[in-house]
């Protein structure tokens, strides 16, 4: 399909018993922000893990910018930029380090003094990471998800835990990414910013997708049209 | 190349800023070694060996020993627990970066180490050197690829961080004490004497002695050389089953 960057394919991810992706078929076009939404344990970290490379499907197939990513993972990695749930840095490691440090894993680089300077971070450079507010340490992970000026960003429940100005803060700053065609992939449990912010929404329950569609198609096609994307969560992700 | 040059070089610098690796690789093994050696200096020991020719050995296992299970074996654990590896996962850096960054810090420790305990021998105490620098270098370096095998069995079987601590802590007390690398194994009561052949860093202490000495390449040698050896290839295979990066 034109302008499609992923293609997952009946993916199947078990751990032990427990089928945490359960046949799982989903594409995401050039420049979309697609947000993955569901309950706890519901499956979109694995989802988004597996399309990252970071974990490998049990069975189906995940293509990302039209590469089989079992074939073409390390190609693959060069083009994407990831943010995981937890900051995932070195306990004792400053900013400025970790930015010049994931810069070095890559060929193709974007400008750092234009990350730091669009994220606002050149105030924390010198500090360590994990003695910055838990804003400003998604905000250092985002950048670091930016250093190979990445095709794809894939974010994973980046505003959990924000207090709502840094919540805002961080979607200007994504927002400005999206406006130079980047596609992004971000779980969330707030349902006001995926209905704000993304252009299609995912809803993930029990390992499989039950709904993917525009916020407001989601909304009309189940309620009326005054109802939100919090309704539209309890009626189809909530388990009865 | 340019990759695994920035990345080791950071896995150095953090080794650096921590207080805890800082205080058992350079602290405790050269403070021990300066408070034993005003006490005993002019004592000697098993085999008509001078504090000197038995102890600069002994500290310098110590650090061996701290370096392998703190710096590495935990600090790996450590790293993996807080997602650092699955973050380095999604970038193109490859795992044998990691790995390669982990064993240059753990040598940098050990030699640097070293250093620091024959700098404190020459230089506070006058002592002499051991006139064999290349055999006391290539049994300093077997003996440290061992027990960075031993410290990779740390970090496959600790899943969490606490784990790793427990394990090294617990390791330490014998490791220290029923080595001789600390205290003299003769002065000891017959059944601690017997339990040091359990003691992985027992035949550390006598294959530095040994290479310090000059007795590296003698029959003495082998049966230390051997169990070292075995221990090697098993912890390599275990760790090798058994380590996940994430």
């Amino acid at each position: 399909m034109e302008g499609t960057v992923i293609e997952l394919q009946d993916i199947h991810k078990s751990y032990g018993d427990t089928k945490a992706v359960n046949g799982i078929s989903l594409t995401v076009k050039k420049g979309e922000v697609m947000g993955i939404i569901g309950a706890n344990g519901a499956g979109k970290s694995t989802t988004l893990e597996i399309m990252m490379g970071l974990r490998r499907p049990d069975s189906g197939t995940v293509k990302v910018l039209g590469m089989d990513i079992k074939e073409h993972a390390q190609e693959i990695k060069k083009r994407i930029g990831i943010q995981l749930q937890q900051t995932a840095l070195y306990d004792r490691i400053k900013v400025k380090e970790a930015l010049e440090l994931f810069s070095s894993y890559y060929d193709k680089k974007r400008d750092l003094q234009e990350i730091i300077d669009t994220l606002g971070i050149r105030p924390y450079l010198n500090k360590y990471v994990k003695n910055l507010s838990g804003g400003w340490q998604q905000r250092t992970s985002l950048a670091l998800a930016l250093v190979n000026d990445p095709d794809i960003i894939f974010l994973d429940e980046p505003t959990t835990g924000l207090d709502p100005q840094a919540r805002l803060e961080l979607w200007a700053c994504i927002n400005r990414y999206r406006q130079e065609g980047k596609t992004i992939l971000l779980s969330t449990h707030y349902m006001d910013e995926a209905q704000k912010h993304c252009d299609r929404i995912a809803i993930i329950k029990k390992g499989k997708l039950v709904a993917c569609d525009r916020p407001k198609s989601l909304i009309s096609s189940l309620l009326s049209e005054e109802g939100t994307m919090e309704d539209v969560y309890l009626q189809v992700a909530v388990e009865a | 190349m340019n990759t695994l040059l920035t990345h080791t070089k950071m896995e150095l610098k953090l080794f650096f800023r921590e207080t805890l690796a800082m205080l058992f690789t350079f602290i405790v093994p050269a403070v021990s070694f300066v408070v034993f050696g005003l006490m005993f200096k002019s004592n000697t020991y098993e085999g008509g060996l001078d504090y000197f020719q038995a102890y600069i050995p002994g500290m310098i296992s110590i650090i061996i020993f701290t370096t392998a299970f703190f710096s590495m074996g935990l600090q790996v654990v450590i790293d993996r627990e807080k997602g650092v590896y699955k973050r380095l996962m999604g970038t193109p850096l490859q795992q044998n970066a990691i790995f390669t960054a982990t064993i240059a810090k753990g040598f940098l420790a050990i030699y640097v180490g070293a250093i620091e305990i024959l700098l404190i021998a020459k230089f506070y105490f006058g002592a002499d050197l051991t006139p064999n620098p290349f055999e006391f270098f290539l049994a300093l370096t077997f003996c440290s690829v061992t027990f960075f095998s031993i410290g990779f069995i740390v970090s496959s079987l600790a899943k969490r961080m606490q784990t790793a601590l427990g394990i090294a802590m617990v390791a330490m007390y014998p490791m220290f004490f029923l080595s001789g690398a600390t205290l003299p194994l003769e002065s000891l009561p017959d059944i601690l004497q017997k339990m040091a052949v359990a003691v992985p860093l027992t035949y550390v202490v006598n294959i530095l002695r040994d290479g310090w000495n000059g007795t590296l390449f003698t029959a003495g040698a082998v049966m230390d050389i051997a169990v070292l050896g075995g221990i090697l290839v098993v912890s390599t295979l275990i760790g090798t089953k058994f380590f996940r990066w994430t």
